[in-house]
């Protein structure tokens, strides 16, 4: 047999002649070099026996698909988290938040290096940037550069796109199931409690809590014994000034809510650029019950811890908005 | 002396090296009372499986209750029993009263859409209400019923990981799993009907390996199918020795009643299900996959029906924490692992992907989930180290 075999899955093309010599190998170009068809065969042909990884037509598929998932990674944890592909986007949130709203964090230290802890804050600006904000200085200010796992609602997770890309940020949907599960491996996890109320809110009603849900969140941290870390966001509720919810349009959508700002839905795309506020992150120090697991079938106890927590963020946004100047500078 | 011996009782037991005594089960003589088990469809890719498991053991006696007799078995003592004819739970009636088993193990059941919806349903929905029927009169207390983890039906709001106590909220439209839906209904029916009787759920993740022909792996080996644009769910895929292995497992413990998901470590996303395999996903928005994957079903080509891109749309994992901590199963080979090895058994030559590089990602994955991702205590355990 000689060296080169004709290894392509290809028919071997048909000579018009024997070979003279029968130990030669026969060759794959065809005898007319006219025949196109022919000509266009035998270099496929050639090709397949240079690069053999391209024998299987799968190959083809694979460049594709290699191509598709390229910055993507094998080290997932239980929820999806890429950190791989998570990487890249760390420069666009670090323009957001050095450049466009120039965030000031302040109280880091509460942020435990390691071990469980439940993050607390207001919602508020329409799309929830406020949460990729606190995620993001936390992991550029803090000491031990932690990853906070932030609870999201529903509605985003179950959006096309966004809801593989969430994944791979980490973002995990908000339910006490996923939580529990979360703050057990000792991780940093981010609530909003306000929920779709918060983020939803209208520009009047600006840095008013509004419900803090069904207190699904002091039960979680008594169940897993977590302390509350309250986060107060000022400045996000300027970036898109909701003045009106339009049901009409947002209802057969099927979305919660359809704002009305003085952008959106009139200059369409351009709607969707936030304003360049300035913005305040305070750091609130960790609230550790004292109560027990057992408390957490208490509804009453529980709404009372979760009304302190909401007095407690609300008097951090009110002593933060008294020292605020304007708006966009804050001086 | 009394005080040194209680001292000693307290420490757990050392070895002359220091390393910890393991007790291991004791294996039973072979003169012993053997555990006579009947494996209906136990000739099926699942039952046989199990059965060969069961052979290997001196304790267990097996019967199969099938069409036909298991290929390649010969030993293994077979009763005709189809439970699609009239009168199923009758003949089965008989057949119990003759052998006389100690457990039943029910895997008669297709684990793929049918066009036959009729006969599927016959199979899969009534058929377990004739085992559970026959099972009361014939007395057969214990009684392990093959669910689909797919129960739970996927759904956007779904946790990440569902456990048994999850309510269960498949698409009503999805006759396939609303059958397995059925089945579970008729086995908790049984159970109010008879207290004493020992029933169990196992709700196994469905099953990938070289060998594994069904809907979804025949899904993902197609050179290429619709993937719904913008969604990339996350998958679990259970090794059959692994799903074996269960069921072993809980016949050994009769004292583990109720439901149980049989899930393996570890979630993929659907698109690195798709590169391993080297299948090419063509992006359609999501109704427009719907109705052709349905389309494709009514023409006889399809492999599910529409309403089943759900699957392929959310997530519908499961947490196994309950039958590790009560049947001490955990599987050995996870989500990554497996998939990879069908992969690259299946379609291993002539490929771009680097199956080497992704079997060690697989392992590093697995560290990774056993250093960090294992749930600690809310408790420490005080003085431990000491």
């Amino acid at each position: 047999m000689s060296a080169r075999r004709h290894l392509s899955p290809l028919p071997a093309p048909v000579l018009k002649e024997p070979a003279h010599d029968a130990g030669a190998a026969p060759s794959l170009l065809p005898e007319n070099p006219d025949d196109l068809q022919h000509v266009l065969l035998g270099e496929a042909a050639r090709f397949l026996d240079a690069h053999p990884e391209f024998k299987s037509p799968r190959a083809l598929v694979d460049a594709w698909n290699l191509f598709r998932n390229r910055s993507r990674t094998f080290l997932l944890d239980d929820f999806g988290y890429d950190e791989v592909a998570a990487r890249p986007w760390a420069e666009l949130f670090d323009f957001l938040y050095t450049v466009w709203w120039r965030v000031t964090l302040s109280g880091v230290e509460n942020v435990p290096n390691t071990g469980r802890a439940l993050l607390v804050s207001n919602h508020s600006g329409v799309l929830p940037w406020d949460g990729a904000m606190l995620k993001r200085g936390i992991a550029r200010e803090h000491p031990a550069h932690r990853t906070a796992r932030m609870l999201v609602l529903d509605m985003f997770t179950t959006l096309p796109f966004l809801q593989p890309w969430l994944r791979h940020m980490g973002e995990v949907r908000a339910c006490p199931e996923n939580g529990t599960r979360l703050l057990e491996r000792d991780e940093l996890v981010g609530v909003f409690p306000e929920g779709v109320k918060g983020v939803g809110k209208l520009f009047r009603d600006r840095y008013r809590l509004a419900r803090f849900g069904r207190g699904g969140f002091v039960r979680l941290a008594l169940q897993t014994g977590a302390p509350i870390i309250p986060v107060a966001v000022v400045g996000a509720e300027e970036i898109h000034p909701n003045l009106t919810r339009l049901d009409f349009i947002g209802k057969p959508l099927g979305l919660p809510y359809f704002p009305l700002t003085p952008t959106f839905p009139l200059l369409g795309p351009i709607g969707f650029l936030p304003l360049p506020t300035k913005w305040w992150i305070d750091i609130g120090r960790p609230i550790a019950f004292d109560h027990g697991p057992e408390i957490a079938d208490r509804p009453m106890i529980v709404n009372e811890l979760a009304d302190q927590v909401r007095s407690t963020l609300q008097t951090m946004i009110d002593s933060r908005l008294a020292r605020r100047g304007n708006v966009f500078t804050g001086d | 002396m009394a005080e040194k011996a209680d001292a000693k009782a307290a420490r757990p037991r050392r070895n002359a090296s220091g390393g910890r005594v393991v007790r291991f089960p004791k294996v039973p003589e072979a003169g012993a009372k053997r555990l006579k088990v009947v494996v209906t469809g136990g000739s099926g890719f699942f039952g046989e499986r199990l059965v060969r498991a069961l052979l290997n053991r001196p304790d267990r006696e097996v019967v199969v209750f099938d069409l036909v007799p298991p290929a390649e078995m010969p030993e293994v003592r077979h009763r005709f029993l189809d439970l699609n004819l009239p009168f199923a739970d009758g003949t089965l009636f008989k057949l119990l009263k003759e052998e006389r088993p100690d457990a039943i193990v029910h895997l008669a059941q297709l684990r793929s859409p049918s066009l036959q919806t009729t006969y599927a349903h016959e199979l899969n929905a009534i058929g377990a209400l004739h085992v559970f029927a026959a099972a009361g009169e014939a007395k057969v207390s214990r009684i392990l019923l093959g669910s689909t983890s797919l129960v739970y039906g996927a759904r956007g709001d779904n946790p990440n990981f569902l456990s048994e106590e999850h309510p269960l909220r498949p698409d009503p439209e999805d006759r396939f799993v609303g059958d397995f839906v059925e089945a579970e209904s008729h086995a908790r029916t049984h159970v109010r009907r008879h207290p004493e009787s020992r029933v169990s759920i196992l709700r196994f993740v469905p099953l990938l390996s070289a060998e594994v022909r069904d809907y979804r792996a025949r899904l993902f080996a197609a050179p290429f199918s619709w993937q719904l644009l913008g969604y990339d769910p996350l998958v679990q895929a259970l090794h059959p020795d692994d799903a074996v292995d269960a069921l072993v497992r809980a016949l050994d413990r009769p004292e583990a009643q109720g439901v149980f998901n049989i899930g393996p470590d570890g979630v993929v996303p659907l698109s690195t299900v798709r590169l391993l395999f080297g299948s090419l996903g063509i992006p359609v928005p999501h109704p427009v996959g719907y109705a052709l994957y349905e389309a494709a079903w009514l023409a006889g080509v399809g492999l599910m029906p529409g309403v089943h891109a759900h699957y392929l749309r959310y997530s519908c994992v499961v947490d196994g924490e309950k039958a590790r901590r009560l049947l001490g199963f955990s599987a050995k080979h996870s989500t990554l692992e497996v998939v990879l090895e069908t992969a690259r058994a299946r379609f291993g030559s002539g490929r771009l992907v680097d199956f080497d590089a992704v079997a060690d990602a697989a392992i590093a994955a697995r560290y990774a989930y056993e250093q960090r991702v294992r749930p600690r205590p809310r408790v420490r355990a005080q003085g431990a180290a000491s």
